[in-house]
């Protein structure tokens, strides 16, 4: 045991030599190469899509405002931006001119179904404080992006553009708060005008 | 309502069965909330810069709760789109951004392969979905789409949309082959060409002509593709289509705006 020690002691003075000076010996940096490449992405477990519901509040220009459910499809493409796709589900009431008139029905089919195609950017990431002990990344972001809107069985190319915010719950779950003007031009009213569809809605979404 | 059921499932089970395709021992073993080993053991790499920094969210302005030193093992457990998740020996765990997980090695000592900055090699054999809104003479289109990048230059592309015209809704459905030479740049040009098929169905205010017809069309189109991030694609795209129907063939030119993600 003492000779094993006394020999590792002994190589270990090899750097200093007998005037003092001590030869350093330079550390060796070992830079990844381009070409070699071990790959691990199958193994690596990725979160890009984000799948939920939503519900809420739509003001149907003209028509009133109506109950709106939906489904959202999200798409994480940085942490900056992200893909979004939206199928909503509502029902026109009765526009005043129907109202008045006595009831008459200017459309036929009240249904009113859209979907669009979003680019999102996550403007204000960060922390929401709830309690004094619970915290939650959260998110402001905007949106923007087109679709169609089908009413009396009619296609309208829509514009959406909007804003929401999220706060992410658990690892897996997000819980959005969306404000979103739909926004197409018509011909139902009589006069060819853009008309701008608002709704306000909040959804649920899991990540996987 | 029945229809909100019939999307309901189809939805979910599009997106299960993608997901089980892709990553089927993790997914599935995740669910499975086994204690046991999971299928796929974890990733485990050793940094070798001089310290790699952990963040407490996957975004900008998450704040550094700890770092950990050259030589330590790092066990990579998540990614969510450029930060990774990932715990040391002590398993403390934190968010890593992708630039600085690239200066680590693996177990045998070569370089991890975690995505750089050079798009072409990298996204080569990668998958892209995205949409993309335009106008075609006076027509607005909306298209969605998915691609396949075969080549490290060379990609197709199948896309199902919308033509809006002024008296008749189309729907149209297509394939688009795509070149795009360099590979480097972050504004890089490219050339398509492809071919598409439309059912067209009048609208209720026009009375004149038969209710529906179809039409096939094929375009050639040159476009710029700006790269943001590594795998967020904005693309300017000018086509020019001829479109043949009953009445013959028109030619039209189509300028788009696209937003696309490889994953």
């Amino acid at each position: 045991m003492c000779v094993v020690s006394l020999t590792a002691l002994a190589q270990g003075d090899d750097n200093h030599k007998d005037d003092g000076n001590v030869l350093i010996t330079p550390i060796v940096v070992v830079e990844p190469d381009r070409q070699q490449r071990e790959g691990y992405e199958a193994n690596i477990d990725s979160e890009f899509f984000e799948v939920g519901f939503y519900t809420g509040i739509l003001a149907i220009e003209d028509f009133g405002s109506a109950t709106v459910t939906g489904y959202k499809a999200s798409f994480h493409a940085t942490e900056d931006f992200f893909l979004q796709a939206n199928l909503g589900f509502s029902e026109a009431g009765l526009s005043s001119a129907e109202t008045l008139g006595g009831d008459i029905n200017i459309i036929a089919n009240r249904d009113y179904e859209y979907y669009n195609l979003l680019v999102g950017y996550n403007l204000f990431p960060g922390e929401t404080f709830v309690t004094q002990n619970l915290t939650f990344n959260s998110a402001f972001y905007l949106v923007a992006g087109a679709g169609n809107t089908t009413l009396n069985d009619d296609s309208h190319f829509t514009l959406t553009f909007g804003s929401g915010y999220r706060i992410i719950l658990r690892d897996w779950l997000t819980v959005n708060m969306d404000f979103r003007d739909h926004s197409f031009k018509t011909e139902v009213t009589g006069e060819n005008k853009r008309t701008h569809n608002l709704e306000f809605s909040t959804g649920l979404t899991a990540f996987f | 309502m029945s229809r909100l059921f019939l999307i309901t499932w189809l939805l979910l089970s599009c997106l299960c069965a993608s997901q089980a395709m892709a990553q089927p021992s993790s997914w599935w073993s995740q669910l499975l909330a086994s204690d046991t080993t999971k299928a796929v053991s974890p990733v485990k790499l050793s940094v070798i810069d001089t310290y790699l920094e952990l963040h407490t969210g996957p975004g900008r302005g998450y704040p550094i709760f700890h770092v950990i030193e050259q030589g330590q093992a790092v066990t990579v457990l998540r990614r969510r789109s450029n930060w990774f998740y990932v715990s040391d020996r002590r398993n403390t765990q934190g968010w890593v951004k992708q630039e600085s997980l690239a200066r680590t090695l693996a177990p045998t000592g070569m370089p991890a392969a975690l995505p750089d900055i050079q798009h072409g090699d990298f996204l080569a054999q990668q998958g892209r979905i995205g949409f993309s809104v335009g106008q075609l003479g006076n027509s607005y289109t909306a298209n969605v789409s998915a691609g396949y990048r075969l080549l490290s230059f060379a990609g197709v592309e199948v896309e199902y949309g919308q033509i809006f015209r002024d008296l008749e809704d189309g729907n149209s459905y297509g394939a688009t082959v795509i070149i795009e030479p360099i590979k480097s740049w972050s504004f890089t040009p490219f050339i398509s060409k492809g071919v598409a098929w439309q059912d067209w169905k009048k609208k209720k205010k026009s009375s004149v002509g038969s209710n529906s017809y179809s039409s096939n069309s094929e375009f050639t189109g040159a476009g710029i593709n700006y790269y943001i991030g590594f795998n967020f694609v904005v693309r300017g795209e000018f086509r020019q289509v001829a479109i043949t129907d009953n009445n013959g063939t028109t030619s039209n030119s189509e300028w788009r705006l696209g937003f696309s993600s490889f994953f």
